[in-house]
């Protein structure tokens, strides 16, 4: 298919106001009369809250209000999915980043001061610290969750146990997950701006799925949907992590504004972020794997606990991912997948890019270097005898009979880029010599993401566009996914562009705008690229329906077929400029302006037996990393790593390559030094800034990390492309920490996240401890 | 509480403004001057995106007490369209694709800034180690390294 636009490198269209520091961000917004906000934390993880003491704060210089969850008129609970998360703590408290109360003051210093005087008297419960805990526990964090499971998804195909009976080596594992935070460098801030006209809220501010909290803005605040409108500023990254969060304070924020009539900024500090955002889920899995003696994959029964949290927040649906993804692009003729998802008194855990999936890779893949050296394989030997090719049926069930399973070239492309197998052979070798204190090791994962929210949502993923095409043959779309930095807003245009069949200087994204934007679902599950594109298509096929109709008009009911493409328009023996047909239409009367709609396919998916189809779609990927591990000291510096991904068609392949690079990089963090850190008997997180939450800087990163395209445009989607913000993170902890105990000479030794000094140190210590050296 | 009062050049510009004694550069600068490209993503100095030019070095604005400005001669991403360097800085990043969601982008061109203003001729090493203050969640860094290099390279040029 001959494209125009699509698939060219045209450079991200916000990439100039933020250079120049003219981005606006949420914090960056200034108005007249405008109020600061500050939030008041819960003192205990788990309690009865019975009474909350503001009249002290009221008190205070500039202080314009103090709201309480009384103060709430509407729905006191929110939530996507499961409605079960109070913005405002009302009766009780379920983790230390519960608010329950929020002062609102002239300036922030005057709102910070006030707020310390906020008091509050408690019913202290038992702090219910990790899932075990939790599901052993009398005491429920929420009623309406028995033995506070709040979700549990099954994949199963096959027998197990049959399969286990045919194995010749059966491996069992271990592993553990840590508290990872998004750490998006932009904390938190939203903007609430009451209308003098009527009870309508506009919300500005750092969110990533505005259509979620119109919904619990208006539940909550009793306001009608038209008259909420969300206008995110520039997000300063998310990683599905500006969701819930973002939400509970944009109602907050509403309720002062409608109470005062006054506009209401409401920033984070980092701590507060830290303490009240939700995390990447912690999950402990239990693995069995089995294989025969050829290094056949016969059977897999993988059971994963993941601590949810105070809220459910999207734990059912991480766990959906868990199951249906956790094993892998593996031939695997019996699987049993159980993902049990726990309340407890942390943090609540949701949406983080991947999203259930790299904790579930970084468990299989570490057990599979296991059984592979039982069986005497190399990592890639053992792959290329299992990983699946086009018309196999994934793990899953679903027999992928309509787009190109990639992933075994993908595989072979990492590999060579890494020089995979000479380092693997050279680096074991080298590793038997005790006296060699710093070792090296090579590591390889693979993957398929299922594209957007899959079966767990099946009917109910939708998207929508809006295109107008105005007098003078501009273009003018309206969507409402959010740009969150990952380039979203410009690949959408270039779908626009290439949809309507013009050149992509006509076209203009309209900011995101609820009141402009039809309803179209979250810019989450690496979603974007198959629904905005399908929207899109749609859209502009009811455009160019209309032009027609203006066409039809002047030149007669039998023009035949008309051609849009190139910024020009093809029919009969005419080849007229797009303009031209524009104005025609208009001197028609008519509008060219459309509603475009998009449904993923219902897939036949069986929830109950836990087989089927889970997705309509899937993209692949293969990273591999390069590592130094030193024994002496338990440091890791990583060498190099490869991100080798099919996308179908990349739409911008540089803005590809961004997120590869990024992806591989936050894969190093959660490998390598990331964890916040929580206290199990008081629910407490130690790591509240980037002191002690180490991400990786410049210096940590490789130089050297390579992106790799290969190209399948998928025909299940409109334009060819599927989206790379999940898959570009998703395998590369996983070859990270392959790589590190291969280093070590143990496979799967390091069970826990992360892999950081103290755990690689006394790991070393325990394999190669000095006394174990000979002196030569 | 009685104010300080502050003489100091921004951006090429003298000012003379009243300041509460506690305030930090960054509320200066955001607050009192408006001027918000700088950005706070911490307030305890780790992630570099508050970072402006004070007397010719790369600081976090958030770590400098406003006192610190008194008789300075200070430069914020504000100014950097009006430089060479700056300019220079800014079509890299965008040319370089070392934009994503934009946050830490004032920081990091501050950083380098400052970097290339002293050392020219730095090396790409000398790059990475003068941004090293500097974190950025989204880009994976090489982009922004390469952007550096490839700015200093055209200044050299010129």
């Amino acid at each position: 298919m001959k494209t125009y636009t699509i698939g060219k490198s045209i450079g991200r269209i916000d990439a100039h106001a933020k250079v120049t520091g003219r981005a606006e961000f949420g914090a960056d917004i200034r108005l007249p009369d405008l109020l600061y906000l500050k939030g008041v934390y819960s003192q205990y993880a788990h309690a009865k809250l019975l009474a909350v003491h503001t009249q002290q704060a009221e008190n205070m210089p500039g202080v314009v209000c103090v709201v309480t969850g009384q103060d709430i008129p509407g729905e006191r609970m929110i939530g996507e999915l499961f409605i079960d998360q109070y913005p405002l703590a009302y009766d009780k408290v379920r983790y230390l980043g519960d608010v329950i109360a929020v002062v609102a003051a002239d300036t922030q210093e005057q709102a910070d001061a006030a707020a310390k005087l906020v008091t509050a008297d408690y019913e202290p419960l038992p702090v219910l610290g990790s899932p075990r805990v939790a599901m052993e526990s009398e005491y429920l964090i929420n009623e309406e969750y028995p033995g506070n499971i709040c979700g549990e998804v099954h994949m199963r195909k096959g027998d197990v146990e049959k399969g286990f009976s045919e194995s010749d080596v059966v491996v069992k594992t271990n592993f553990r997950s840590a508290y990872i935070e998004h750490a998006y460098l932009e904390p938190e801030s939203v903007t609430v701006i009451p209308s003098p006209m009527r009870p309508e809220l506009t919300i500005l501010g750092s969110m990533q799925a505005p259509y979620n909290a119109r919904i619990s803005l208006h539940r909550t605040l009793n306001v009608p949907m038209s008259q909420i409108i969300l206008r995110p500023s520039t997000v300063g990254g998310s990683f599905g992590g500006k969701i819930e969060t973002a939400e509970a304070m944009s109602i907050r924020a509403g309720l002062i504004a409608l109470k005062t009539g006054r506009p209401a900024q409401y920033t984070l500090t980092r701590e507060e972020s830290m303490r009240e955002s939700y995390k990447r889920h912690p999950i402990e899995f239990e693995m069995e794997i089995g294989a025969t003696k050829d290094g056949t994959l016969k059977s897999m029964r993988i059971y994963s606990i993941s601590d949810g949290g105070a809220y459910t927040n999207m734990s059912p649906p991480v766990a959906y991912k868990t199951a249906t993804l956790g094993a892998g692009p593996y031939r695997l003729d019996n699987v049993d997948v159980t993902a049990t998802a726990v309340l407890t008194n942390n943090n609540h855990t949701g949406s983080m890019r991947g999203f259930g999936v790299p904790q579930a890779l970084f468990a299989l893949e570490n057990t599979l270097d296991q059984l592979a050296e039982k069986l005497d394989m190399s990592p890639t030997e053992f792959k290329r005898k299992n990983l699946l090719k086009n018309n196999d049926t994934s793990p899953a069930g679903h027999v992928l009979d309509f787009h190109e399973v990639s992933v075994l070239s993908l595989l072979e492309k990492a590999a060579a880029e890494l020089d995979f197998d000479r380092k693997f052979t050279q680096y074991k070798q080298e590793n038997k010599d005790p006296n060699r204190r710093i070792r090296r090791g090579v590591g390889i994962a693979v993957s398929m993401r299922g594209v957007s929210i899959g079966a767990d949502g099946n009917g109910h993923d939708v998207s929508r566009i809006l295109i107008e095409v105005m007098q003078d043959a501009s273009v003018h779309a309206n969507l409402g996914l959010v740009e969150l930095g990952q380039g979203l807003r410009t690949c959408q245009m270039q779908m626009v562009a290439e949809g309507m069949g013009v050149n992509v200087d006509r076209v203009t994204m309209g900011a995101t705008d609820t009141s402009r934007s039809p309803v179209t679902g979250a810019c989450i599950a690496s979603r974007g690229t198959l629904l905005g594109g399908g929207a899109t298509l749609d859209a502009c096929k009811r455009v160019h329906a209309i032009l027609v109709e203006g066409l039809q008009k002047t030149y007669g009911e039998d023009i035949g077929p008309v051609v849009f493409e190139n910024d020009r328009v093809l029919f009969d023996d005419h080849d007229l400029s797009f303009v031209e047909v524009v104005k025609n239409c208009y001197g028609a009367n008519l509008t060219p302006m459309a509603v475009g709609t998009y449904s993923v396919p219902i897939t036949n998916w069986d929830p109950k037996k836990g087989f089927g189809e889970p997705f309509y779609t899937y993209s692949y990927s293969c990273q591999a990393a390069e590592v130094e591990v030193d024994l002496d000291v338990g440091s890791v510096d990583v060498i190099k790593m490869v991100g080798c991904h099919d996308m179908g068609r990349a739409i911008n392949p540089v803005l590809v390559h961004g997120q590869i690079y990024g992806g591989l990089a936050m894969a190093q963090g959660m490998a390598l030094s990331e964890d916040v850190g929580h206290d199990s008997k008081t629910g407490a997180l130690k790591n509240l800034n980037f002191s002690g939450y180490l991400l990786p800087t410049v210096l940590d990163v490789p130089d050297t990390n390579v992106p790799i395209l290969e190209e399948h445009p998928d025909p299940r989607s409109a334009f060819g492309g599927r989206s790379i913000g999940e898959p570009s993170t998703e395998p590369g902890a996983a070859a990270i920490t392959c790589a590190v105990n291969m280093a070590l000479g143990k496979p799967g030794m390091i069970h826990e996240l992360p892999y950081d000094l103290d755990r690689v140190f006394a790991a070393a210590q325990e394999l190669w401890g000095e006394d174990d050296v000979e002196i030569s | 509480m009685r104010k300080i009062n502050l003489t100091f050049t921004l951006n090429g510009k003298p000012y003379d403004i009243e300041a509460n004694p506690g305030a930090r550069m960054i509320d200066v600068i955001r607050d009192d001057l408006g001027l918000t490209g700088t950005k706070e993503g911490c307030s305890v100095g780790e992630c570099g995106a508050c970072t402006v030019i004070l007397n010719g070095d790369a600081v976090a604005s958030c770590m400098v007490l406003a006192g610190s400005m008194q008789g300075a001669d200070i430069l914020t991403i504000e100014a950097m369209s009006e430089l060479k360097l700056g300019n220079l800085l800014q079509e890299s990043f965008v040319e370089e694709d070392a934009v994503q969601c934009g946050f830490c982008t004032p920081g990091f061109i501050m950083s380098a800034y400052a970097l290339l203003k002293k050392n020219p001729d730095a090396t790409r090493q000398e790059i990475r180690e003068g941004v090293a203050g500097n974190l950025c969640r989204c880009t994976g860094y090489i982009q922004i390294v390469n952007a550096i290099e490839n700015a200093a390279h055209h200044m050299r040029e010129e």
